[in-house]
């Protein structure tokens, strides 16, 4: 005889996404909208700043994207987005006031408790800054528990830069170094310019004390693990945030397997040293 | 306002724009949500303010590079439809021989009144926004591209090859039976229809963007066929590719 | 005693309480309960009956009842109990049993192979086959399967409702079984899926031996396990089936089908046909299953690899044929009314070339080259560290249906040696 369906200790619907209603919108650069959002069921997303969502547009899908806002910030959230995808472009549409799905929030999270006390070097470039600003504000809200805050950013051009009005913040704020860069300049462009290691030359880090996070695309990382070495950075002194595709954000669709750990579940935030070894890492 | 569809046929056998009219289940809905303003093989209206131009078969004269130039400059979005269009087809045949023999063979003493030009897919001559594959055309891919058009999508193109849904369906392979199939390197789409029916997928909607021709040459010299054998399961509808010429 | 389990609710409906207060019993400790692969709690008839006493609570007569009556056999008699002789006749009565409680499932012939079909009529059944095209794994995960079905207007999504009526497949090989149970460990790994789960705890297993071909390598990697995971397990011994009952489920199907008790000879015969299954006429892996995850950690840089790369037609076969691969893609649909629509997981591969792209087009793994190793890795290394055995079964089924005649033990062995010369 069938056994009849009993409670089952599974966590149910594990693909059912939650309701969210877009409260603002954002046109950050000609490529990236910022969306605050808030879950309808009244409910904080209760996040770790590094952790990400998979989004769900019905018809189109989902994908996963960081939250790009501190969950010292409460009530809404922030998602970054890139028009790069069918689904991207399809929220890049949407109005204020439209629902979109979310499920999560998925992954580890940068390691707050660990960086206390330390002196953080927060190095992003591109997109990376958006996973990055949710820590980097995370640490701003709660300043007496963090040492020294570097800030370097980069981008291609200037008219990648994001968040410019709070990259100004940082940059007037008197207890963060915060620095930028471009690959190539325009006519308007007065400040730096060159990839982003050119930034961290220039800079007297105690690699003792400090703690360096880092998140771009995956030839950054190359060049930029390389410099840190050589100013004598200790592997597991650097974090960084890996990008995968990730189709169910638990686990189970094997998508963003890296070797032998899963990048949803153990990642995107690693500890460098635990990962340097991975062939497919960066 | 409904968007104002026209679909239009070059050389081909028509049977793409049949395909249309056999989806009959949806064809109540997909023609509520659009306008049809010019489809020789169904309505006798001709007009040329389209938003969507549908367009079959191959390009294969002067007349066939007029007329299309024409409606890709009416068009907004232009989507080639069936094998013909997208990949030349088997039309392309034609292509591996001297242009004057096939002219005569088919049009005998009047050759002269025939302009002819090698057969090129629509895509040759004129931008192609999407492509709907096959021979015929898929049915279900007709109506993905028509809900994602209307809906302001990009329209889903398989990219992975006749294998993936070859082995989904549990078909027995067809090289255990000492036959060539072209599964492995053309694009999926079609639920692996012909190989389902218990013969070879001859490749009609075309290879995968990245078709894995080393491995696959290899796969057929192993089974003692020749270059020749293979280049000509690769003409067939596949003429257009390197590989083949 | 009785091995009668009793799931949360028939304990919560006798006691007038929630499921849910049956499981803070449970957590609490004052009610002994194990678990279904699925992670959901079955409790012993004993125990209950022991915590029923304790707390003053009246006993149903029906779980004394079976406890009584399996009191009265002895051990011997028991055991006895467990192996019965069904006659290879009486088989179409055993599906004709199962179809009343079950959608039965088993192999039939198909092309060159056979593949699990569900049956309608018992004489299509043909339990004596080599191998199946696709393992029994689409029973547990399909190749598609709905998620959600969902409504872009009003926002509203639901899962769909699971099929009422359970599975049974009959005629599973001990390999394909083995590949379940791994599935269950990935399926539960972490946050448990009821999706898999809600069909794959309702399921009915009944295996039977095999014939092993030149691509079976089951005994190598320790998979020819005849009592993991199944209800009943058929063992051909000539006119007969020696069934050995290893749930009460299995016990439940087999009532009037005219068995009789297994003698001496008949567990001897059983024996030698176990033998058989075990023995392979064809290719042998060199190196031990113990061994590999360590020769694919030091054979990463091996020559090899790059022409099993040049070989590979990325075509996926070999995924979507192994018992263990689970991973899926998720694709939506929207139907042509542009409102209502459904989002649905795939059987996906990672030899494909998009499986590792991210948005913007960059992939992770690109070479072909890597994409095998990612799979022989994944066969031998990663999960199988976690698991405690390999990830590859031993069916054989990749090396049979690969089109480019790529083989998983050929590599393992080529492997070995290609470490040794490092």
């Amino acid at each position: 005889m069938p056994v009849e369906k009993t409670a089952c200790s599974c966590s149910e619907k594990l693909y059912l996404p939650r309701p969210a209603t877009i409260v603002k919108v954002r046109q950050v650069t000609p490529t990236e909208k910022l969306f605050e959002l808030r879950l309808d069921d009244g409910s904080d997303l209760g996040h770790q700043p590094g952790q990400f969502v998979e989004v769900s547009l019905f018809g189109y899908g989902e994908a996963p994207i960081s939250v790009s806002s501190s969950p010292t910030r409460k009530g809404t959230f922030e998602l970054c987005v890139r028009a790069a995808g069918s689904l991207t472009n399809a929220m890049h549409k949407l109005p204020e006031g439209a629902t979109i799905g979310i499920r999560g929030p998925y992954g580890n999270g940068f390691d707050t408790e660990q960086l206390k006390g330390k002196d953080i070097l927060f190095i992003g470039g591109g997109i990376g800054l958006v996973p990055l600003r949710s820590l980097i504000n995370y640490v701003l809200d709660n300043r007496g528990d963090y040492g020294k805050t570097t800030i370097l950013y980069g981008t291609k051009s200037p008219a990648e830069i994001l968040f410019t009005d709070e990259l100004k913040a940082w940059e007037e704020d008197p207890t963060v170094d915060f620095r930028m860069t471009v690959d190539r300049g325009d006519e308007n462009w007065t400040g730096h310019i060159g990839v982003i290691t050119t930034l961290l030359e220039d800079l007297e880090t105690g690699p003792a004390t400090t703690y360096a996070v880092v998140v771009g695309p995956p030839i950054m990382y190359k060049f930029v693990l390389l410099s840190l070495r050589s100013q004598d950075f200790r592997d597991d002194h650097v974090i960084v945030s890996l990008e995968r595709r990730m189709k169910c954000g638990v686990g189970k669709c094997g998508h963003c397997q890296m070797n032998s750990i899963y990048v949803c579940q153990d990642g995107p935030v690693f500890n460098y040293a635990r990962i340097k070894d991975f062939p497919e890492a960066f | 306002m409904k968007p104002k569809v026209a679909f239009f046929d070059f050389t081909s056998c028509e049977g793409c724009q049949l395909q249309k009219l056999n989806c009959e289940d949806e064809l109540v809905t997909i023609l509520s949500a659009v306008e049809v303003v010019n489809f020789r093989e169904a309505t006798s209206v001709r007009r040329d303010d389209y938003d969507i131009a549908f367009v079959e078969g191959s390009i294969s004269s002067p007349t066939c590079v007029e007329r299309i130039r024409k409606i890709r400059e009416n068009a907004k979005v232009l989507v080639a439809i069936g094998a013909c269009a997208t990949t030349g087809g088997i039309n392309m045949l034609k292509n591996f021989r001297p242009l004057e023999e096939v002219r005569e063979y088919v049009y005998g003493d009047k050759a002269g009144y025939f302009d002819t030009l090698p057969v090129r897919p629509v895509g040759q001559v004129v931008k192609v926004d999407y492509k709907i594959h096959g021979c015929p055309m898929d049915k279900q891919d007709y109506i993905e591209t028509v809900t994602a058009l209307l809906s302001g999508r990009e329209p889903r193109l398989t990219r992975y090859p006749v294998c993936v849904e070859c082995k989904t369906a549990e078909n027995p392979c067809r090289y255990d039976f000492g036959e060539i199939c072209l599964g492995p390197v053309t694009r999926a789409g079609c639920g692996a229809r012909c190989p389902s029916n218990n013969a070879i997928c001859f490749g009609c909607r075309g290879l995968v963007d990245d078709p894995k021709t080393d491995a696959a040459d290899d796969v057929l010299r192993e089974r003692g066929l020749s270059v020749q054998d293979i280049l000509k399961k690769y003409r067939l509808f596949c003429g257009y590719a390197e590989v083949a010429q | 005693m009785t091995d009668r389990l009793l799931g949360t609710t028939d304990i919560a409906r006798h006691c007038g309480v929630t499921t849910e207060t049956v499981v803070s019993w449970i957590k609490s400790g004052k009610l002994n309960a194990c678990s279904t692969p699925g992670g959901r709690y079955r409790i012993a008839a004993r125990n209950c009956i022991e915590f029923l006493k304790e707390y003053g609570m009246p006993v149903p007569e029906d779980w004394i009842g079976d406890d009584e009556d399996a009191d009265q056999q002895t051990d011997e008699e028991s055991s006895h109990m467990n192996q019965l002789v069904l006659p290879k006749t009486n088989v179409p009565r055993l599906v004709d049993n199962l179809r009343k409680s079950y959608r039965v499932f088993g192999p039939v012939p198909r092309g060159n192979s056979s593949a699990f079909v569900e049956l309608d009529d018992a004489a299509e059944l043909q339990l004596d086959y080599t191998t199946t095209i696709l393992p029994p794994k689409k029973l547990v995960l399909p190749a598609q399967e709905e998620l959600l079905e969902f409504n872009t207007q009003t926002w509203q999504a639901r899962e769909p409702e699971p099929d009422t009526k359970p599975v049974a497949a009959l005629g599973v090989h001990p390999c394909d079984m083995q590949g379940i149970l791994r599935l269950d460990f990935v399926f539960r790994k972490g946050q448990a899926e009821s999706n898999y789960f809600d069909r794959r705890d309702r399921m009915l297993f009944i295996g039977t031996s095999c014939n092993p071909d030149e691509s079976c390598f089951c005994s190598a990697v320790g998979t020819n396990k005849f009592d993991e995971g199944f209800d009943l397990f058929l063992t051909d011994i000539g006119q007969s089936y020696l069934v050995s009952i290893l749930t009460d489920r299995g016990r439940e199907v087999l009532k009037g089908l005219g068995t009789k008790a297994a003698d001496e000879i008949d567990l001897n015969e059983m024996a030698k046909a176990r033998e058989r299954c075990s023995t392979h006429a064809g290719g042998q892996m060199q190196p031990s299953a113990s061994t590999l995850p360590l020769l694919a950690k030091d054979g990463e840089d091996a020559a090899l690899w790059e022409d099993i790369g040049s070989r590979c037609l990325a075509c996926g076969t070999c995924n979507l044929v192994c018992p263990t691969c689970y991973c899926f893609d998720v694709r939506d649909e929207l139907n042509l009314d542009l409102k209502s629509g459904k989002r649905s997981r795939f059987w996906d591969s990672c030899q494909l070339d998009e499986f590792a792209e991210v948005a913007g087009g960059e992939s992770f793994r690109k070479e072909r080259s890597n994409r095998q190793k990612h799979r022989f890795n994944r066969k031998f290394r990663y999960l199988a560290g976690e698991y405690g055995a390999p990830f590859c079964v031993g069916c054989g089924r990749c090396i049979r249906q690969c089109v480019a005649k790529i083989s998983i033990l050929e590599t393992a062995n080529d492997l070995e040696k290609a470490v040794a010369n490092l």
